[in-house]
């Protein structure tokens, strides 16, 4: 599958941008951004007194001249960030073409803005009951855009159970990043399960929407047997008999407003941005427009 | 009913199951619309809930009330012994009148209705009387007349007659008992002159015969036979009531002929008719045989007749009930003569073999004789005086000069070139030899009944232009060409068989039943039988074009066969056949007597109903099953539609 998002004008527009994080961050590597610890950058922090045992080399001699103390001059620290992406491959996002794009093209973008300021980022693409990690830890645009190079290749089907699978990914790392799930979330796994295990992870999280037209505006009437792309077929309880007219497809228009809705209450009473974007939305405005409105990027 | 309620509950549940046809569409996921559908759920009006529920509980209290075997019972139930059926045989036996007021059965019978309507009026002026007459085919008078109408119910009452036929009383009683189940408390009365017992609390009986002081002498019937070569005549008469009397009975015989031309004869029987007085009730049946050479007809020991036209039996007036059963008369010595001429080129045994069996088997009915004509002998063919003629291989010169016969039907078998020089408009194209037996195809045409057309093979017919005639019908075919065509018209009776008997296999039984057919298409029988009763039909078959039916002042022309003919009234019937050809009229009589079921006076109880006043039960009402379960159909489709609005 060649993804339409994925050319050089798309990575382009992100050079100007910069994931912003507003938790602190652990770890040992540094990286491009600010922690509230002191460390060995060369900005300027603050003053504290010498103690003994504190590297000479570190006090301010020209504060010493003038008021006769020892002042250890302390500087900012910056730390490596990673960027965990976790997409959902299910059928529901691969029954749109485009949709399944535009999922890829922000899985991408995320992980543009994390690699061009030196963060570390990870994939999962989780389908068939199973989180799959076919890169491992990308630093560096080069080992990114090699990723990237491989995500023509990536197949969409079976079932993605962020609440299962997410957990038992092998990783512990705890407040050093940014978790985004990307998913339409029109499954009825419970992916607040996910949700609640990333924020006692104390990782900052920003949950994706994708929607497609279809889901936003069906285009079908009449009477339907709706069968759930992501179900056993005919007989699966998740499938539906209805007449869908008029009134019905205002009252869905309704009820996929009110479901995003809540799930935007949900990520805020859990301290997690959300984003829902719908693929008739240019990628570029959806990604900037909605990366600003939540605060992610600078 | 239970059929119906079966099928209604069929219905119940197809409606259930019958499901409409969805498309499928496959969709990222239905959680939305499994949103949608749950706070419509909610949506829905209360009343929505509340009327479903009213309804699913309507059809669980219909379900429950039908299992009840609901009825509905009229107003009139409660018009407890306001309602009298009266039953008024009017039966030949009620005509029975009493040897000392004169007085009839049926006059008492009217009497004590009268009676009785008087009792219900005094009693109840919201009493209603119906009243059904108790002929050979029950039917109410009049229905549900009141008080006021009292002129006119005793008007029609003295206008009613007897009949000279058997009623069909238990009919009537059945046909009064079905008012129980609108009106258990109906009351019926049925007016006879037989002690009916025990026909159910809801009938009373009004027996208004009077043994002591009737009488009735009849000739039941004469059987007659032959012994030792002469006419034996079994003569039957029954003697009812109280009657004790010798009687010279008269023999009046017509046409009977010894071969030396038609005579009357007339002889005097002497019969004792004798009731036991103890048993006045009881009937004597007397049997009188009588010889054809008996000494008084004519006093001639050695002479006897072979044939006669008819005989009448009559018993001198004896003052007596009926008088109408006292004349009896026997036809039947009469025959339908069938004619047949045959001429032939080269002359088949079949033919006169085919008609000698006919003759031998049909001797009862049909006087058949054959008169057979070779080509070469000096005697000409006859184009009429002839019921049947059978021209084979070529039609005689003779005929074709003087033309096809009109008097009778025209068989020709195996035609030639002649065929063309008829009046016909037919002619012989070729020859057609099939090399083998092939079978042929039939229609449904009755001259094929009881046969087996597959049955019939032929090696070589002879191929016939198409007639422009539409009269004609194929009967026969073979391979697409006819082989037997009819014609079958007041004016024109012709068959045409353009094949030779001895290239076929058309013998034997076949061929038998077909000269059987022949006879019973062209020539019915006028009557199957001339001893009829008064309410009996008979059949009528015409060989002509219409029959003339005619019974003293009586006369009716009949022109549309087959035909039924209804005897009204006792007599000799004359059934004349119009030909419309230059043929004389056939006369057929048949005779109609009074049954002789009632000419006994005193009968057995002939029949048992039992017609039971009762309590409002199961049984009466109307019931009202099925009206429950159609309410039940029509609540559980709206069930069904309303539940299906909001979920599908």
């Amino acid at each position: 599958m060649k993804v339409s998002f994925l050319n050089g004008g798309f990575f382009d527009r992100l050079e100007t941008l910069s994931l912003h994080l507003r938790r602190e961050l652990t770890g040992y590597y540094g990286g491009k951004h600010p922690i509230r610890q002191y460390g060995q950058t060369i900005e300027f922090a603050d003053y504290r007194n010498y103690e003994l045992g504190d590297d000479i080399r570190r006090i301010d001699w020209n504060l010493y001249a003038r008021l006769r103390k020892y002042f250890l001059k302390l500087y900012t620290d910056e730390r490596q960030m990673h960027v965990r992406i976790f997409l959902d491959c299910s059928a529901s996002m691969g029954i749109d073409p485009q949709k399944a794009d535009y999922a890829l093209g922000f899985a991408a973008a995320l992980g543009f803005l994390a690699v061009q300021n030196n963060d570390k980022v990870s994939f999962h693409f989780l389908k068939n009951g199973i989180a799959v990690d076919p890169f491992g830890l990308i630093v560096g645009k080069n080992a990114f855009f090699g990723a990237v190079g491989e995500f023509e290749r990536i197949t969409f089907g079976g079932e993605a159970d962020f609440a299962e699978n997410i957990p038992k990914i092998p990783d512990e790392g705890t407040n050093d990043g940014l978790s985004a799930l990307i998913s339409d979330f029109l499954n009825e796994n419970d992916w607040q399960k996910a949700l609640d295990y990333l924020v006692f992870k104390k990782r900052q999280t920003l949950v994706c929407q994708i929607l497609g037209g279809e889901d936003l505006r069906p285009s079908y009437s009449g009477r339907l047997e709706l069968v759930d792309s992501e179900g056993y077929g005919p007989g699966d309880a998740r499938n539906l008999n209805l007449r869908v007219g008029r009134p019905m497809l205002d009252r869905y228009g309704q009820e996929i407003a009110a479901y995003i809705q809540e799930i935007g209450g949900i990520c805020a009473s859990k301290g997690a941005a959300f984003l829902s974007a719908g693929t008739d939305l240019p990628i570029e405005r959806a990604l900037f427009g909605g990366l600003t409105r939540c605060g992610l990027i600078v | 009913m239970g059929f119906l309620g079966l099928i209604a509950i069929a219905a119940l549940f197809a409606v259930y199951l019958i499901r409409p046809q969805y498309k499928k569409r496959v969709i990222s996921g239905t959680v939305v619309w499994k949103r949608v559908l749950l706070r419509e759920k909610k949506r829905r009006p209360m009343f929505d809930h509340i009327f479903l529920f009213l309804l699913q509980a309507l059809v669980l209290t219909i379900f429950a009330a039908g299992l009840a075997q609901p009825r509905l019972y009229s107003p009139k139930v409660l018009l407890e012994d306001a309602e009298y059926i009266l039953v008024l045989d009017v039966s030949a036996s009620m005509r029975a009148r009493s040897l000392t007021d004169g007085t009839t059965r049926f006059g008492r019978a009217v009497d004590a209705a009268k009676e009785e309507i008087d009792g219900l009026f005094s009693e109840s002026s919201e009493g209603t009387v119906s009243l059904i007459v108790a002929d050979g085919d029950p039917a109410y008078l009049f229905s549900d007349l009141k008080k006021e109408d009292r002129a006119e119910i005793f008007g029609m009452l003295d206008a009613l007659s007897c009949t000279l036929e058997e009623c069909d009383l238990k009919g009537a009683a059945e046909l009064a008992g079905k008012r129980l189940d609108d009106n258990p408390y109906a009351k019926i009365f049925l007016f006879t002159d037989t002690a009916y017992g025990n026909l159910g609390t809801a009938v009373k009986v009004v027996d208004v015969s009077d043994a002591a002081r009737e009488q009735n002498v009849a000739v039941l019937g004469c059987n007659v036979g032959r012994q030792d070569n002469q006419y034996l005549f079994e003569l039957i008469f029954g003697a009812y009531g109280n009657v004790s009397v010798k009687r010279n009975v008269s023999l009046d015989i017509k046409g009977a002929d010894n071969g030396q031309g038609p005579r009357d004869l007339h002889l005097e029987v002497p019969v004792t008719f004798a009731v036991d007085e103890n048993d006045p009730a009881h009937e004597q049946i007397v049997r009188v045989p009588v010889f054809a050479t008996d000494e008084a007809f004519g006093g001639q020991e050695d002479w006897f007749f072979e044939t006669y036209e008819g005989m009448e039996i009559s018993i001198p007036d004896l003052g007596d009930s009926i008088p109408e059963d006292d004349r009896y008369f026997v036809y039947g010595g009469v025959r339908d003569a069938v004619a047949v001429e045959y001429w032939s080129m080269k002359p088949k045994i079949f033919w006169q073999y085919g008609f000698n069996n006919l003759a031998n088997n049909m001797g009862a009915t049909r006087a058949i004789s054959f008169r057979e004509i070779y080509r070469d002998q000096a005697m000409q063919a006859a184009n009429h005086g002839y019921d049947l003629y059978i021209f084979e291989h070529s039609v005689p010169p003779e005929i074709l000069e003087a033309g096809l016969p009109k008097d009778g039907v025209v068989l020709l078998a195996d035609p030639d070139e002649t065929l063309s020089q008829t009046s016909l408009g037919l002619s012989v194209k070729e020859t057609v030899s099939l090399g083998k037996l092939t079978p042929c195809t039939g229609s449904g045409h009755p001259l094929l009944r009881y046969m087996e057309p597959e049955r019939i093979g032929l090696t070589e017919y002879k191929r016939l232009s198409a007639s422009e005639d539409p009269f004609f019908e194929t009967v026969l075919s073979v391979n697409g060409d006819p082989v037997i065509l009819v014609k079958n018209t007041p004016s024109a009776k012709l068959v045409v068989m353009p094949f030779s008997i001895n290239m076929s296999d058309f013998y034997g039984d076949q061929f038998q039943i077909f000269l059987y057919n022949l006879l019973d298409c062209f020539m019915p029988l006028t009557l199957q039988k001339n001893d009829f009763v008064v309410g009996e039909r008979a059949a009528l078959s015409c060989k002509g074009e219409s029959i003339e039916v005619s019974c003293g002042e009586l006369s009716e022309t009949l022109s549309e066969f087959p035909a039924e003919y209804p005897f009204r009234s006792p007599g000799t019937y004359v059934f004349t056949t119009h030909f419309g050809l230059p043929k004389e009229d056939e006369i057929r009589m048949a005779y109609v007597h009074a049954p002789a079921s009632e000419s006994a006076l005193f009968p057995a109880p002939g029949f048992r109903v039992v017609l039971d006043n009762r309590e409002l039960s199961a049984q009466s009402g109307t019931d009202l099953f099925l009206w429950f379960a159609a309410a039940a159909l029509v609540l559980m489709a709206a069930e069904w539609w309303i539940h299906y609005r909001y979920i599908l």
